[in-house]
């Protein structure tokens, strides 16, 4: 059962980025695929974030030639990584009169207080390609406002379930397309069943084909009820089913995607669920940090982690 | 309690009960399950077109609430008839819900994504409510969501109250011989009156 997966969902709509898995064990903490890249993990607090704490972190910044962005970049996020800061662009664009203008985040001020005390290599890169430092501040946090979501990403998503539940509803001229070439009976949509409803039911249903229950007045036709047989996994353990059965997905994690809506962060409630992982903030409707959440609602009778994880730029 | 409009449940008020009556048979129907009794219907001009009951002991998926029971009847029933997308958004903002207890969150936001028209609950829900007890999804302004960004649903009218002594009631006597389902080391069951 060692990092078994559970429930594996794709949503009713043709979405590939709107997935989710729940497991029984704690992975490594590095999704499958992405065994290269960078990338990092917070911790997405049941309260909000104080107000009086800072928000911004001081760095020096410079203005480059855009044919040298390549190659500072390189350089720059081997001599002065900025550790704590994966959710900030290196990077930064602006037009200026119909003229690109390109601006390069050279290291914190955290790591030196005045220009000289950058780190030499950063110093060598300053002196070589002539770069004039000057002092500005990124955000210290990631997004969490639909506002500064927007800032930092770019294209739209919005045909995803749970990022805009209710545009099932808007489709009506597809929708009516799509009936008429089959007729309605093959239809299989559902304006509910987003990533995580669906992991929630295979998790479910491999509950009740593990560890079935045999209801005492059901017990005479046990065998004929082939449905409900005993598996091998839950014989061989020497444990009744029940001794042995979890109560719904107590001690699992899920992994999604997106943050999920208020709907399905309910579900993983109900479901007792533990832990939950998401790569993308969901600013539209997420019920764990961007509208509501649900995590620090004190009266609901199961509390989650739940936690971010930071991909780099290449895979977001 | 803030979500009863009571003009509206002096006109109606016998009808309300009478559906809430069939939502109770299916609150007790569930209990007879071993199931937490929580029952639904719901209502298309004044005919009951589906009705559900907690499943989630049954089936070991805690969000088979009776409310998505009934959605799934609904949703099946209409694709089978060939209803198109469209004609089901038309269908369920004509749609009124019946249910022993006040909806949890899952089903609020639910039951706010399919834009249903009124939902008129038994007793209140102090830990998971939805509607007013510790969210009000109901009250969701869809004025102010653009179609690009109609994550959080639509706001449905909501009355409280009706019929909620019966509905507590069936809890009393659900949560006194115990549910025998729920996970050993557990916290005795506190009753709110």
């Amino acid at each position: 059962m060692n990092k078994d997966i559970l429930g594996v969902s794709a949503p009713y709509c043709p979405v590939d980025r709107l997935t989710s898995t729940i497991r029984s064990t704690p992975a490594d903490f590095r999704p499958m695929g992405l065994q290269n890249v960078q990338w990092g993990i917070i911790h997405v607090s049941d309260k909000q974030p104080s107000r009086d704490e800072p928000t911004t972190v001081n760095v020096f910044a410079s203005k480059i030639e855009p044919k040298l962005a390549n190659t500072l970049v390189r350089r720059l996020c081997k001599i002065a990584p900025l550790e704590d800061l994966r959710h900030v662009k290196r990077v930064r664009k602006t037009s200026v009169g119909g003229k690109i203008e390109l601006s390069v985040i050279l290291c914190t001020v955290i790591d030196c207080e005045n220009q000289e005390d950058m780190p030499s290599g950063v110093l060598e890169i300053v002196s070589a390609y002539q770069l004039r430092p000057y002092l500005t501040n990124v955000s210290k946090f990631a997004a969490s406002s639909r506002e500064e979501w927007e800032e930092q990403c770019t294209g739209s998503y919005n045909h995803v379930s749970c990022l805009n539940p209710w545009s099932w509803m808007e489709q009506k001229a597809h929708a009516q397309n799509s009936i008429m070439v089959d007729s309605g009976s093959t239809t299989k949509w559902h304006p509910l069943r987003h990533a995580t409803l669906v992991a929630i039911e295979n998790a479910a249903s491999r509950d009740r084909r593990l560890y079935p229950r045999i209801p005492a007045k059901r017990q005479k036709t046990q065998n004929s009820d082939n449905e409900e047989e005993h598996t091998p996994e839950a014989v061989t353990n020497g444990l009744t089913p029940e001794a042995t059965r979890p109560y719904l997905c107590t001690g699992y994690d899920i992994y999604i995607a997106w943050e999920p809506c208020t709907m399905c962060a309910m579900a993983l409630v109900h479901q007792r669920i533990r832990r939950i992982f998401y790569a993308f903030p969901n600013p539209n409707a997420g019920a764990l940090n961007s509208i509501h959440r649900l995590q620090g609602e004190k009266s609901l009778n199961h509390h989650y982690s739940v936690f971010r994880i930071l991909l780099d730029e290449k895979s977001s | 309690m803030h979500a009863v409009n009571h003009q509206q449940m002096d006109s109606l008020a016998s009808d309300d009960s009478s559906f809430m009556e069939l939502a109770l048979d299916q609150a007790k129907k569930a209990m007879s399950r071993l199931e937490v009794p929580v029952g639904c219907v719901f209502v298309e001009d004044g005919q009951v077109i589906a009705s559900g009951s907690n499943r989630t002991n049954e089936t070991r998926n805690a969000t088979r609430h009776a409310e998505m029971e009934a959605i799934d009847i609904l949703l099946k029933q209409w694709q089978q008839s060939g209803l198109s997308q469209l004609e089901i958004v038309q269908k369920f903002s004509k749609c009124d819900l019946y249910v022993t207890c006040e909806p949890c969150i899952m089903c609020a936001a639910a039951l706010s994504f399919l834009g249903i028209r009124t939902v008129y609950y038994g007793c209140a829900n102090d830990k998971f409510g939805g509607c007013g007890s510790i969210l009000s999804l109901h009250e969701t302004n869809s004025e102010h969501v653009t179609s690009s960004a109609a994550g959080q649903g639509k706001g449905f009218r909501c009355v409280g109250g009706i019929m909620a002594s019966e509905a507590v009631s069936l809890f009393q006597s659900f949560y006194e011989q115990g549910n025998p389902n729920a996970p050993k080391p557990h916290r005795p069951v506190r009753m709110s009156q």
